[in-house]
C-alpha cells in the first residue's frame, strides 16, 4: 500500500490501472461556483490524475427541461473515449421521458443508464412518474444512478427499498450511499445483490469507508465524485487514508465499474 | 517534490459522540504526521468544545507543553461570566498558544462587538489570530463572519472548514475586502479548482494548509496541494 501511495503522491496518478468515475456532472450549477465546467477543461483534469472515463449527468439535463439530454449526446459523441452519459430524468416532464426512452435504443454509444435526482425534483423514487424508467432499465439491463440521502422522504432508505423489492434485477447505484444512514446502506447491500454503493460525499469524512470495507468488502463499492464539484486527487487519496489494500483500491477505482459498464464502453 | 507541511486544522482528544470511531490518540496523530512530513501543527482539544472551554483549554496547554511539533488554540467564552482563566499575551506565548476559537452556537452566546468588543479590538491591533469554523454548526456561519469583520476589518482571521460545497461565493468577497482574512485549505482542496482559482485571484499568501484531521484524511489535503496547478513557490 505504501508503495502505491508513494507513487500516487509523486506522480499524481496510479500508473498500473486507470480510474473510472461513475458519478459526474458538467456545466454551471446554481448552488455553487464550479470553476471547471467545460468538457475540455474536465478532460485536462482527468488526464492529470489518471481518470480514464467519467460517466456524467449534465446539470442542464437535470435542471433545464428545455435543453434536456441533447447536450449529453453532443458531448459524448465529441469525446467518446472520455465520457459516457446518464440519461437524466426529470419526473415533471413525462413527455420528455417518453421521448428519451424512445430514442434510448439508438443511443447505446452515449448512455449507460439513467440518472434520478429525487431530492431536487421533489418526487419520491417510488412515485409512478419514474415507473416507466425503472421498467425500461430493468428489462434492458441499463444502470440507474439515483441520488440517495439517509432519512430523505424522496430518496432515503425507505424509498430505495421499495424500488429494490419491486425491481429485483435492476442494477441500482446508490449515489452518496444513503448518506449518514451508513448501517442501512450496508444492510441493503447485503440483502439485494444488484445494488452498489457510490462514494461521493462519503470519503470526505473519515470512518465510513472503513466501515463499509469491514462489513461488505470492496466488490460493490464504486468511485464517484460529482466531478467537477469535487477533486480527484483529494478523493483518491482518501482511499489511501482509509488504509485500504492495493487490491481494494483497484476494485473501487477501476475494476468494479469496469465490469459493471463493460457492455457499454 | 518533497514538501514539508504545517497543518493549522487538527483537533485532538475524544469527542463526546464518536459515531464513526474517528478519534485517535495523540501519539497516533503524531506518528501519522511524521509519516506524511507534517512537521508542525496547530491543534485544539475537542473537549474545549464538547466539555467546557476551561477544562479543555487546560488539557490542551498540558498536552502540547512537551511536544515541540504542536501549537495550540484556546477556546473563549464571554469574559463577563468569569468561567475561563485569562492569560496575558506573554503567558500565551510561553504556552505556545497562537490563537483563539469560539463555539457560540454550541456554547450559547453571540460573538460580536457587544460581547467581545474591546478584546477583539486588541487582537486586531496585536494581529493575534482567531480561528473560525464555518461548517460544523457549532461555531459561526458566514453571516456571523461578515458581521464580525465589518466591525473589526483588520482582524487576523483564519476561516477553517470553509464548507463542503464550493464556498468561493462566500469567501472571495471577504478576501477582497479584509486584508487579514486567510482560508484554511482542506475544503478548498476538496472542491475542484477552488484552491487553484483562489490562489490565482488573491495569491497563495491568503491560504494556509490544513487537513481537518481526524474528521478528514491528511492524505487528501496533501495529495491535492501537491498536485495543484499552482507554482512550486506558491505551494511552499
Ligand atoms: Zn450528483
Amino acid at each position: 500500500m505504501n508503495k502505491l501511495w508513494e507513487e500516487f503522491l509523486k506522480n499524481g496518478k496510479i500508473e498500473s490501472f486507470p480510474v473510472i468515475d461513475v458519478h459526474c456532472h458538467m456545466g454551471f450549477f446554481y448552488g455553487s461556483h464550479l470553476p471547471y465546467i467545460e468538457p475540455e477543461k474536465m478532460i485536462e483534469r482527468m488526464e492529470s490524475v489518471g481518470v480514464k472515463l467519467c460517466v456524467f449527468a449534465h446539470h442542464y439535463s437535470l435542471f433545464n427541461p428545455d435543453i434536456g439530454n441533447k447536450v449529453v449526446i453532443e458531448i459524448v459523441k465529441k469525446y467518446p473515449d472520455k465520457f459516457r452519459g446518464y440519461c437524466s430524468i426529470n419526473p415533471h416532464y413525462q413527455n420528455n421521458i417518453k421521448n428519451d426512452i424512445n430514442s434510448y435504443d439508438k443511443l447505446k454509444d452515449v448512455y449507460v443508464g439513467f440518472k434520478l435526482l429525487p431530492d431536487y425534483h421533489r418526487v419520491p423514487l417510488s412515485n409512478k412518474r419514474y415507473q416507466i424508467v425503472f421498467e425500461y432499465a430493468e428489462e434492458n439491463k441499463s444502470i440507474i444512478l439515483t441520488h440517495t440521502w439517509g432519512g430523505s422522504f424522496y430518496n432515503g432508505e425507505n424509498e430505495v427499498e421499495k424500488i429494490l423489492k419491486k425491481y429485483r434485477k435492476l442494477k441500482l447505484i446508490l449515489g452518496h450511499s444513503l448518506h449518514n444512514c451508513w448501517d442501512k446502506a450496508i444492510e441493503i447491500v447485503k440483502n439485494y445483490e444488484n445494488v452498489y454503493l457510490e462514494l461521493c460525499a462519503v470519503i470526505d469524512e473519515r470512518g465510513v469507508l472503513e466501515k463499509f470495507i469491514e462489513k461488505i468488502g470492496s466488490d460493490r463499492i464504486l468511485y464517484g465524485t460529482d466531478f467537477p464539484w469535487f477533486n480527484h486527487h483529494y478523493y483518491i487519496a482518501s482511499l489511501f487514508g482509509a488504509g485500504l489494500s492495493e487490491n481494494e483500491i483497484k476494485k473501487i477505482l477501476y475494476l468494479n465499474a469496469f465490469y459493471l459498464l463493460k457492455k457499454y464502453t | 517534490m518533497d514538501c514539508k507541511f504545517f497543518d493549522v486544522n487538527i483537533w485532538i482528544g475524544k469527542p463526546m459522540n464518536d459515531e464513526k470511531n474517528i478519534s485517535v490518540t495523540v501519539e497516533e496523530t503524531m506518528e501519522k504526521m511524521s509519516f506524511l512530513n507534517i512537521e508542525k501543527a496547530i491543534v485544539w482539544d475537542i473537549s474545549q468544545r464538547d466539555v467546557h472551554p476551561q477544562i479543555g483549554n487546560e488539557k490542551l496547554i498540558k498536552e502540547i507543553s512537551n511536544k515541540e511539533q504542536f501549537y495550540g488554540v484556546l477556546t473563549l467564552l464571554p469574559f463577563q461570566t468569569d468561567e475561563i482563566k485569562i492569560y496575558s499575551f506573554k503567558e500565551l506565548k510561553e504556552k505556545k498558544i497562537v490563537g483563539f476559537n469560539f463555539f457560540p452556537k454550541k456554547h450559547n452566546f453571540i460573538l460580536s462587538k457587544i460581547s467581545f468588543g474591546e478584546f477583539l479590538a486588541e487582537l486586531e491591533n496585536r494581529k493575534f489570530p482567531i480561528f473560525l469554523d464555518v461548517m460544523s454548526g457549532f461555531s459561526v456561519d458566514y453571516r456571523d463572519v461578515y458581521s464580525i469583520l465589518s466591525d473589526f476589518p483588520k482582524l487576523t482571521c483564519i476561516l477553517c472548514n470553509t464548507g463542503m460545497w464550493n464556498t468561493d461565493r462566500f469567501t472571495w468577497p471577504l478576501l477582497e475586502k479584509f486584508p487579514n482574512v486567510y482560508l484554511e485549505s482542506s475544503l478548498l482542496s476538496l472542491n475542484e479548482g477552488s484552491l487553484e482559482e483562489t490562489v490565482k485571484k488573491f495569491g497563495a499568501e491568503r491560504i494556509v494548509f490544513g487537513s481537518g484531521f481526524p474528521e478528514r484524511y491528511f492524505e487528501s489535503s496533501i495529495a491535492q496541494l501537491t498536485h495543484a496547478k499552482i507554482s512550486k513557490g506558491d505551494k511552499v
